[in-house]
């Protein structure tokens, strides 16, 4: 057995001790899995157990655990270290929550203490070690027991109980025993009364824990868990389930609950829920309703007028020419109550409801710009871990990183639009799973078959996030440009031209492609300025023409005229209209943003495949809707990015791959070639330069293999344990250089030394060596 | 530094190496397999040390110290320390001459080139403590009077590690004035048939050995030893193993300044031997043991535990320069 083994056998614990604290740790880790997967559970509990097992076996002589007084360099460093890892846990629940995984956090601060506990149960030779991880791994148990109601956290808390009780026993035995050999000559049998003691205990309790029946009743303490819920806490998404409900869950007012819809505030209210809308009791069975289409014969101005009519009378247009819009603060009470909907997620964010592709100067009009009924067979319901998803079947394009998910619920938002963020790929309602129930309507925009989402509705979105990085580099000159008329038109007005003009002195130069959109977007954001009240007169003509001359105006002229310049560059481009959620929305209290008309927007969406409309900002002050997000969302990015790259360059991924792999296993030959160039190259240098140079070499090639020469070793001594016929040239002229005062070698001598000791200790020589050092 | 003409002086250290090659060569004929001791032993003499035999009886320690004395050619003085042995013995003393009614000074062993204190741990702390003056100084001062010993002094001491019984340990004083301790060991399987091959036939033992080495040209020698260069680098070395010795938490008593002087003379002598006009860290940590193996008195772990536990936690000077 090798000295660190040896040494870190003595160093380990007591069996007793150990036990303890592994039991402690069965007991936080059985409590636990309510929130996290299993396995993930497991993974994270053997990476904590093995951390403070490698330190003491690695650094065990370091800290000189064997010595319970050490120096204040021992302590300082065992602190520094036990600090760490005790934190650890809120590294790697941020990382969880990431994943969508997560504890709540008291249990965060229980596994906190529980590695504080294992830590010093690891090192409980040192001094007062012991004392303290017995506390600590109790505390953490008895808290446990408190806040659970498993019967197997009970049963192995039991056992914890009673090893805890053997420990005390066996350690504080000593102090009682004088008190009974003062009376008595015969010494007691103190393990075997100790384990009688405890069989006995664990039976009595046994009897009594199964006599009592369920005891989570008597035992959990209302509101113990603080995250939870309760009167003024807030509903944390990883809160544990059961204790104390809040009053959240019950009013409603946050977006992950459902069960409003069956408190009496909602049974009172008149408008109908999803449910009864899925289960026909409030209106009848779900009609698809007929499609309306008429043969037009009239020339293309004509069927304008008659669309735009049409349209004004279905309320289906939206004018440039507005009245001011008074803006103002208002307090959270006020938001809540003019909620239109919540939505939990990541923000900044923004949920389309309504789009329109046809402007003539003054009004925007929507048009049919796709076959509804090939949309149509496009939504597939499927089932992941029984819940119903209604999934968007269309193929994802590379620009696409990731997902993100949403949930959203519906207030007083009165539209058949599904808030969908960006690039929706599926959502999903509880206990919703009627086909049919949504379709897809001329304008691109999925609908629920009814005249408005009913109020209360929880709808669950995922959506893709677009990858600016992906976009910028996406060669676009192959997607179709001009597929619809109706997405490159423009007013026929003499400011159409000078759009065009200036459309193309914002791209000269740019290659086409998102490049382009930016750069006429940027130019908006940058060179106008938002003004909500700044609106064109009522009797104007052409309100693009108003805005470019004034340099300000409203949020939607500046859509408007990123629209007509995009179009005018060759970009199919349509008005969308929606809400934008920005971080300012988002109240951190209840964990969720509170949406109002107030973050009614309007913006272009751009399509280059005919399928996919991306977002595009051109109104200062507000988010970009394409960016490289967080650093995770840009790491996710890249991954993606290279697992596409790799699955499209077979061939040279695999070379790739080959040629890492080599330079991983050959990883010593290969530096040991550069170092040994390096060396080569450097054969101008001086005698004395050239001496330490060879030195180095030699001295980085034993590192490489493994036999680094110790620093109180002379390079005679070490180099001959490789070769030991070595000549002593070199170190002859190395002692003459380093430490000597006499007539200093000739250049060339030391040349051929330095060759001659470079080739003899080659890394073949070496590697030769290490492996007759290990047989 | 001194400044020394290098050419003279790398000529010079090559030629001590030649010039003692005959005292090695007689040494090694009489002390068989034991060519190791033997250099250390001529490091010892050049280096102006004494020298400490602390081995089992028998292994030669008092043949090699006759052999030494009588290749110089040098007056050879033997004492066998006892219990009743007393200062005078070993310094000298004063007899009234009737006839010239004067005190005579009749010198004592001391007063000799090369002298053999055998068993040394079996003579008193107080006789001991007579050799002190002699060993630092080279002088003995009786009754007032200060006499000079020979420039070529040399104390060749034993002693016996096994026998505690009735022995005197040597104090750290006493020591600390030896240059080194030497152990001379079994001799391997194939050294002892060669020895007692020797043995065979008639061999007169009181036949004294030729002499090789002059006393005037070891003076010579010893003289250009202590030229021999030791850049600051090496210096600086030999300082931090010295503290090392003193800050070693096992170490009872490190080294003191003394001893951290006679071990340069020694590594400048072993490196002389080597034929260099310089010391390099290899001469350092060469005489380490023998140098440091009476002066590191540790607590709990042997000497030898000690001394590489002092070496490996100083590095070597790679880059002096």
């Amino acid at each position: 057995m090798s000295g660190r083994k040896k040494q870190f056998w003595n160093d380990l614990p007591g069996r007793v001790q150990l036990s303890m604290g592994l039991l402690a740790v069965a007991v936080v880790q059985f409590f636990r899995p309510e929130n996290a997967p299993l396995l993930l559970v497991a993974v994270e509990t053997l990476l904590y157990l093995a951390i403070p097992v490698l330190l003491l076996f690695f650094w065990g002589h370091r800290f000189d655990v064997s010595r319970s007084s050490g120096s204040w360099h021992r302590n300082v460093h065992f602190q520094l270290v036990g600090l760490f890892y005790t934190l650890a846990p809120l590294a790697s629940q941020a990382g969880m929550r990431s994943f969508g995984y997560g504890d709540a956090y008291e249990l965060v601060a229980i596994l906190c203490v529980l590695n504080l506990a294992w830590y010093f149960t690891l090192f409980s030779k040192i001094a007062r070690s012991e004392n303290v991880a017995f506390i600590l791994n109790s505390s953490v148990a008895l808290f446990v027991c408190f806040a659970t109601q498993q019967v197997l956290v009970y049963l192995i808390a039991f056992v914890y109980a009673l090893t805890a009780l053997w420990w005390l026993v066996e350690n504080y035995w000593n102090r009682l025993i004088p008190k009974k050999l003062d009376a008595e000559t015969r010494s007691l049998p103190i393990r075997g009364f100790a384990f009688g003691l405890t069989l006995i205990l664990l039976v009595a309790s046994g009897v009594i824990a199964a006599a009592a029946g369920p005891m989570s009743n008597l035992i959990v303490v209302q509101g113990f868990m603080p995250s939870s819920g309760g009167e003024n806490g807030h509903d944390d998404m990883f809160a544990r389930s059961g204790v104390g409900d809040g009053d959240m869950l019950t009013t409603g007012e946050n977006a992950t609950t459902v069960g409003a819809v069956d408190t009496d505030q909602f049974i009172e209210d008149k408008k109908p829920s999803i449910y009864d809308v899925v289960s026909e009791k409030y209106d009848g069975p779900v009609r698809v309703r007929k499609k309306m289409t008429s043969a037009q014969s009239l020339d293309a101005i004509a069927k304008h007028v008659h669309k735009v009519k049409n349209a004004e009378q279905a309320g289906k247009t939206f004018r440039t020419v507005r009245k001011s819009r008074k803006v103002f603060e208002r307090e959270l009470e006020d938001r809540i109550s003019d909620a239109l909907f919540f939505v939990e997620g990541p923000v900044p964010t923004r949920f389309r409801v309504d789009c329109f592709h046809h402007f003539d100067g003054w009004d925007w009009t929507k048009s049919d710009v796709r076959p509804p009924a090939e949309k149509e067979t496009n939504i597939a319901l499927e089932t992941h871990h029984e819940h119903t998803w209604f999934v968007l079947k269309s193929s994802l394009p590379e620009f696409m990183a990731g997902e993100q998910h949403h949930r959203v619920k519906i207030l007083r938002l009165e539209s058949s639009a599904l808030p969908a963020a960006p690039f929706l790929k599926a959502w999903h309602i509880f206990k919703v799973d009627q086909e049919g129930l949504f379709k897809w309507d001329e304008s691109e925009m999925i609908r629920f078959r009814r005249e408005t989402i009913p109020s209360q509705t929880v709808i669950d979105t995922i959506s893709q996030r677009a990858n600016l990085y992906s976009l910028r580099k996406e060669d676009f000159e192959s997607f179709h440009r001009h597929t619809d008329p109706n997405l490159a038109q423009l007013p026929d007005n003499p400011t159409s031209s000078r759009i065009r003009e200036l459309a193309d002195q914002l791209t000269r130069g740019i290659s086409p492609g998102w490049r382009q959109v930016e750069a006429i977007t940027n130019h908006l954001r940058l060179h106008f300025e938002l003004a909500e009240n700044q609106v064109p007169d009522p009797d104007c003509e052409d309100t693009v023409g108003w805005f470019l001359e004034q340099g300000a105006g409203p949020s939607y002229l500046f859509a408007t005229t990123a629209v007509q310049l995009l179009r005018a560059a060759g970009y199919q481009t349509r008005l969308a209209s929606g809400f934008v959620v920005e971080k300012k929305d988002y109240v951190r209290k209840s964990g969720q943003s509170i949406v109002t008309h107030e973050n009614y927007h309007m913006w272009p969406e751009v399509c280059f495949d005919s399928q996919h409309w991306i977002p595009v900002e051109p109104t200062p002050g507000y988010t970009q809707p394409v960016r490289y997000g967080t650093l995770w969302q840009r790491t996710e990015s890249l991954v993606l990015d290279a697992i596409r790259f790799v699955f499209s360059h077979p061939l040279l991924s695999g070379a790739v791959l080959f040629l890492f792999i080599a330079l991983v296993v050959l990883r010593r030959s290969w530096i040991a070639f550069l170092f040994w160039c390096c060396w080569l190259a450097m054969t101008f240098c001086g005698p004395g330069t050239r001496l330490r140079q060879t030195r180095q070499l030699i001295d980085a090639r034993l590192w490489l293999f493994g036999v680094p020469r110790p620093s109180f070793v002379v390079i005679r001594n070490w180099f001959r344990k490789i070769d030991s016929d070595l000549p002593d040239e070199f170190f002859r002229f190395w002692n003459q250089r380093q430490f000597g005062n006499s007539v200093q070698p000739e250049a060339q001598q030391v040349e051929r030394a330095c060759r001659v000791i470079v080739s003899r200790l080659s890394p073949a020589k070496i590697r030769e060596f290490v492996l007759q050092q290990n047989d | 530094m001194i400044e020394m003409n290098p050419i003279t002086e790398s000529t010079e250290t090559s030629d001590i190496s030649q010039r003692i090659g005959p005292l090695r060569d007689q040494l090694n004929r009489t002390l068989v397999g034991k060519e190791d001791v033997v250099e250390l032993i001529l490091t010892c003499l050049i280096a102006r040390g004494h020298l400490l035999f602390d081995d089992l009886p028998g292994l030669g320690k008092t043949t090699i110290a006759k052999a030494l004395a009588q290749s110089l050619g040098g007056r050879f003085s033997r004492v066998q320390c006892t219990p009743d042995l007393l200062p005078t013995d070993i310094t000298g003393f004063n007899i009234f001459d009737q006839k010239n009614h004067s005190f005579e000074f009749q010198e004592g062993p001391v007063f000799t080139d090369l002298l053999l204190a055998d068993e040394i741990n079996r003579a008193t702390p107080r006789t001991q403590s007579a050799l002190f003056e002699a060993m630092a100084e080279r002088q003995v001062t009786v009754d007032n009077q200060t006499l000079p010993l020979p420039p070529s002094f040399m104390v060749i001491a034993t002693q016996n590690p096994v026998e505690s019984h009735g022995a005197y340990p040597l104090p750290e004083a006493q020591l600390d004035r030896f240059a080194m301790k030497l152990n001379i060991g079994y001799p391997q399987r194939q050294d002892e048939i060669v020895m007692l091959g020797n043995s065979v036939g008639f061999v007169d033992d009181s036949d004294p050995l030729e002499t090789v080495l002059d006393l005037n040209e070891l003076r010579t020698i010893q003289t250009s030893v202590a030229n021999v260069e030791v850049c600051e680098a090496v210096r600086a070395y030999l300082v931090d193993l010295g503290s090392a010795t003193r800050n070693h938490p096992d170490v009872e008593l490190g080294l003191s300044p003394r001893g951290l002087l006679l071990w340069l003379r020694v590594a400048q002598a072993w490196a002389a031997l080597a034929g260099r006009g310089f010391v390099i860290p290899d001469d350092i940590q060469a005489v380490a043991t023998p140098v440091l193996g009476l002066r590191i008195k540790g607590s709990q772990s042997a000497a030898g535990v000690l001394i590489s536990e002092i070496i490996e936690s100083v590095s070597v000077p790679n880059e002096s320069r």
